[in-house]
């Protein structure tokens, strides 16, 4: 493979899995993409923007095809499994302290905890633990990849270091000031509704980190 | 028009049996069809999604892994009603246009 295409390739490469990655594409069909990407450029020696045009406008197009064919996160039904039966929990213990008051207080603890309460924590255990190790799981399998991919792992030539406007203009950028203002607006009121904000916020910071590690585009 | 392409690359992957993207682009070219790849990929993925076809994965010899698909039985049937559908709507168009520029 030419030298210049392959690095027109691992360019286009990173620039689309950082831009799949902001509107959610579920990991395995990020690497699946990527790999079709790959595999079409490789094969007919066409450039990738000649193919499938600008990695935005691409990812885009991907997305809302995915989305309208009904393909998510995977984990996304647990981590609302573990919100919805967290919530309910923190409701009945309130209800327990209220209506026990400060004098039964002590006698209220000692009610022997009805069977649902421990279906709920059972819940909550199940989908948190879901949450936290299918989830990561799922990310590694990504990141395993064998032609890694995504916000951090396609190779940039070159040692190049961003200016302001490059982080300004960058897609990651304006993901990220409105999540973070959405965050900041939410955060009192619906506390346990901002989980899924903070964790795009989290990938919105670590997409742009890398983008500033790696220079413009 | 989206459906017919949907169609015509439903067809492709039933004529070529178990093929790749570029293999369809070659197959669907042949017959006068030119698709990008950035049109072929999602459109195969909704196909996937809809259970029309399935899909393996197998590694490149010496390159990137492939990606294959394969007609369903479901995709197989849906095929059989679009192509009826498609000839009874061409008919009916082709009888309107039927006289169009005789004078």
């Amino acid at each position: 493979m030419h030298d210049q295409t392959g690095i027109a390739l691992a360019d286009y490469l990173e620039r689309l899995g950082l831009h799949l990655k902001l509107p959610d594409v579920p990991s395995p069909q990020v690497r699946q993409i990527l790999e079709e990407v790959r595999a079409h450029v490789l094969d007919t020696g066409e450039g990738p923007e000649d193919a499938f045009g600008a990695p935005a406008a691409y990812a885009q197009e991907y997305a809302a095809t995915l989305a309208a064919a009904g393909v998510r996160q995977p984990w996304l039904g647990c981590a609302w499994i573990a919100r919805l039966t967290l919530l309910v929990m923190g409701i009945y213990l309130i209800r327990i302290g209220i209506a026990a008051g400060p004098e039964t207080r002590q006698a209220s603890v000692q009610i022997p905890a009805p069977v649902f309460l421990w279906l709920i924590l059972l819940g909550a255990g199940g989908g948190l633990l879901s949450r936290w190790l299918i989830d990561p799981f799922i990310e590694r399998q990504s990141v395993q990849s064998p032609r890694g991919h995504g916000c951090g792992a396609a190779s940039t030539p070159g040692d190049r270091r961003p200016g302001a406007d490059d982080i300004r203009q960058h897609p990651a950028t304006a993901r990220l000031v409105r999540l973070a203002r959405q965050h900041l607006v939410r955060r009192d009121a619906q506390a346990l509704g901002v989980c899924r904000d903070r964790r795009s916020l989290g990938r919105a910071v670590g997409c742009l980190g890398h983008s500033i590690r790696t220079g413009p585009r | 028009m989206r459906g017919v392409i949907d169609l015509v690359v439903l067809a492709a992957v039933d004529r070529e049996g178990r093929s790749y993207g570029y293999s369809l682009l070659m197959s669907l070219s042949e017959r006068g069809i030119d698709l990008k790849g950035g049109t072929l990929y999602p459109l195969l993925s909704r196909l996937e999604a809809e259970g029309l076809v399935s899909t393996e994965w197998a590694p490149g010899e010496g390159g990137p892994g492939r990606k294959y698909f394969t007609v369903t039985d479901e995709g197989r049937a849906a095929l059989r009603d679009g192509v009826r559908g498609w000839r009874d709507f061409s008919e009916r168009v082709a009888a309107n246009l039927h006289d169009v520029g005789k004078d």
